[in-house]
């Protein structure tokens, strides 16, 4: 386990974290034929950088690669360690459904935005419910925060 | 909930990766820009859920080391917090006093929380009277990620009372003798049904039988009745003078000082009786405060406020500034009318800025006293008993004042401070105070003298008994060998 504390923010890779960049690495490495050195470096990119930037970083990979380099399963594997790498970032105290948590809302958003390309939409109109979904929900828990600890009308 | 820096960076990752994916076509980029964006939803909710159960198990305990103190003095506040047992936020619970205290920096009165109980103790200077409210101590929580803040009034709100400070050595009587009932009790003089004995008088044709008094009878061997003092709930005017004038004496012990000690005092004995009680307040232009009698317990925080708040006013500086143009008496009433039932974070910081102006009620350019106590005893009912508290430098408006006030069945008790007692250096001249102490008392005796009028002296004990005892002593100089066998 490693922690390191940049100028953005202070995770920590905990073992499933090392586990899932490693499995995403060993898919990207394997898979990718002549450009398996990716896999290499989304491993150095994970010890330099925090898991958040690393997922950020892993998928700039993946455009790098030619899409029809990976496979549909090599793909799920990336994406699922890099997913597991970012659940650890949130569990150093997390218990169970801290996980179930990060994996609902990510599930959520991704599907909504996966299902809109799926079902013909443009880039940009997928940006736009990204978008519209992330804002409505952060929203709608900083109001509930609000009203549940009454902090309505106060300056806080 | 602040988000901190670390989620606006991650914030703008997704954004460059989701309009890098739509500016390129790539698909794979706006996944990851989701994935990013739905971590950033999950950390909000995972926060929002660990600080309603931290706020509902969070045990945070403020005291006061004192609930009632004297302006100037210190109290003690402590704060005790145990934290949850199963919290993944760092907290912080910080203690809001009031403003205008003094002390008690920030880092004081936060306590971090690091143990499973931890307690601060800090102390803090109320420089200045009145109700103050210490607010709910504010939870600070940070997620262990470090991207939202969030800032929660957990506990409860503390209140305080800051009573001015008040003169020490307090002499109220009547020519140097202290008087032995408490202020605000007075007998109704007059007989009927009551519980207080009040005199035996020889029984006459008409009396009921039930009412002779047979211990009485059988002593002076004639039947008698006892008669009882006439239990009666009388209204009572205070009449307290703050011009200008009221101003003298020494810090804390200005004439205006003592004078709200007697009007305190009657407000405080009629709060017990739960009896009526109005208060008008005179400066040097005409009256500032008219608060028709009342008795209700606001009534009398109020009225207590009201003479806590009392300083000495003018006629030009003050009354004019409070006066400007630009926003006339009315306004200002309404305003602070208004602004007393806004708790938002604007009314409670401009509320003491109106509370603390001091405007007139009515304006009046000549003998201000006896004007306002003719013009507010019109509107009381003839049995009214009317406190006067007030200096000996104008006795004319005085005299007018108490002859208004005893129109019909009205008391009047009248409590002057002398002049000569709380003059600075007043006593260098002990010849010359006693001279002008005795000219005062003079002219409280010719007030005493009238009907239904008590007329008394207040100031400060110890400087009085100079006055006297030196006169004493001269007298003893003058005529030695008197009393000496």
């Amino acid at each position: 386990m490693s922690e390191r504390r940049s100028g953005f923010v202070t995770v920590s890779h905990g073992p499933v974290g090392v586990l899932g960049v490693i499995v995403a690495a060993s898919a990207l490495a394997v898979t990718a034929d002549q450009y398996g050195l990716v896999g290499g470096a989304l491993l150095v990119l994970a010890v330099i950088f925090p898991p958040p930037y690393t997922v950020a970083l892993g998928h700039v990979l993946l455009v790098a690669l030619d899409p029809n380099g990976l496979s549909p399963a090599a793909l799920v594997a990336v994406e699922a360690g890099l997913l597991a790498s970012l659940v650890d970032a949130s569990a150093s105290t997390a218990r169970g459904r801290d996980a179930v948590a990060v994996l609902t809302a990510v599930g959520l958003v991704v599907g909504v935005v996966w299902g809109s390309l799926r079902l013909g939409a443009t880039h940009w109109t997928s940006v736009g419910l990204l978008a519209l979904v992330v804002g409505l929900g952060s929203y709608g828990l900083h109001r509930y925060e609000l009203v549940r600890f009454d902090l309505v009308g106060t300056d806080k | 909930m602040e988000p901190s820096r670390r989620y606006w960076a991650i914030v703008a990752l997704v954004a460059f990766l989701a309009v890098g994916g739509a500016a390129i076509r790539r698909k794979t980029l706006i996944v990851g820009a989701a994935v990013l964006g739905g971590w950033l939803l999950a950390q909000q909710f995972r926060f929002v859920r660990g600080l309603r159960s931290t706020v509902g198990t969070v045990d945070i305990e403020q005291t006061l080391s004192q609930r009632t103190v004297t302006a100037g003095d210190s109290v003690t506040v402590a704060l005790s917090v145990t934290k949850p047992a199963l919290t993944t936020l760092d907290l912080a619970v910080t203690a809001s006093p009031p403003l205008g205290t003094t002390g008690g920096a920030e880092p004081d009165r936060t306590v971090a929380l690091g143990g499973q109980e931890t307690t601060t103790a800090f102390e803090l200077s109320l420089p200045v009277a009145g109700e103050f409210e210490f607010d709910r101590p504010r939870l600070s929580a940070t997620d262990a990620l470090g991207l939202f803040r969030a800032v929660v009034p957990v506990g409860t709100a503390e209140s305080i009372t800051v009573e001015p400070r008040a003169p020490r050595d307090m002499h109220i009587g009547e020519a140097g003798d202290r008087i032995a009932t408490g202020l605000g009790e007075h007998t109704s003089d007059q007989r009927g049904s009551g519980l207080e004995p009040a005199t035996v008088r020889q029984y006459t044709a008409g009396d009921d039988v039930r009412r002779i008094d047979w211990k009485a009878t059988a002593r002076l061997n004639h039947p008698h009745v006892r008669e009882f003092e006439l239990e009666t709930d009388p209204t009572t005017a205070l009449f307290v003078d703050h011009r200008s004038a009221m101003a003298t004496g020494r810090d804390g012990q200005t004439k205006l000082d003592y004078a709200r000690e007697v009007a305190l005092a009657f407000v405080n004995s009629a709060r017990s009786l739960r009896s009526r009680v109005g208060l008008y307040t005179v400066g040097d232009a005409g009256t500032t405060n008219a608060l028709s009698p009342h008795s209700s317990a606001e009534h009398y925080r109020r009225l207590r406020r009201v003479l806590g708040d009392l300083r000495p006013i003018g006629t030009d500086e003050t009354a004019s500034r409070t006066l400007r143009p630009r926003r006339t008496t009315g306004e200002t009433s309404r305003a602070a009318a208004s602004l007393a039932d806004d708790e938002s974070p604007f009314g409670r910081t401009l509320r003491p800025y109106f509370d603390a102006r001091t405007s007139y009620v009515h304006r009046i350019a000549d003998q201000p006293l006896a004007r306002t106590v003719r013009q507010q005893s019109l509107q009381l009912n003839d049995t009214a008993w009317s406190i006067i508290v007030t200096d000996d430098t104008n006795r004319e408006a005085i005299r007018d004042a108490v002859t208004v006030g005893r129109r019909g069945n009205g008391q009047v008790m009248v409590f002057l401070t002398p002049s000569t007692l709380f003059e600075a250096g007043g006593l260098a001249d002990l010849k010359a105070a006693y001279e002008a102490y005795a000219s005062f008392e003079s002219f409280r005796r010719s007030l005493s003298s009238l009907e239904r009028v008590s007329a008394f002296e207040v100031g400060p004990g110890r400087r009085l008994s100079a006055v006297l005892s030196a006169q004493s002593s001269r007298r003893e100089r003058a005529t030695p060998g008197r009393g000496s066998t």
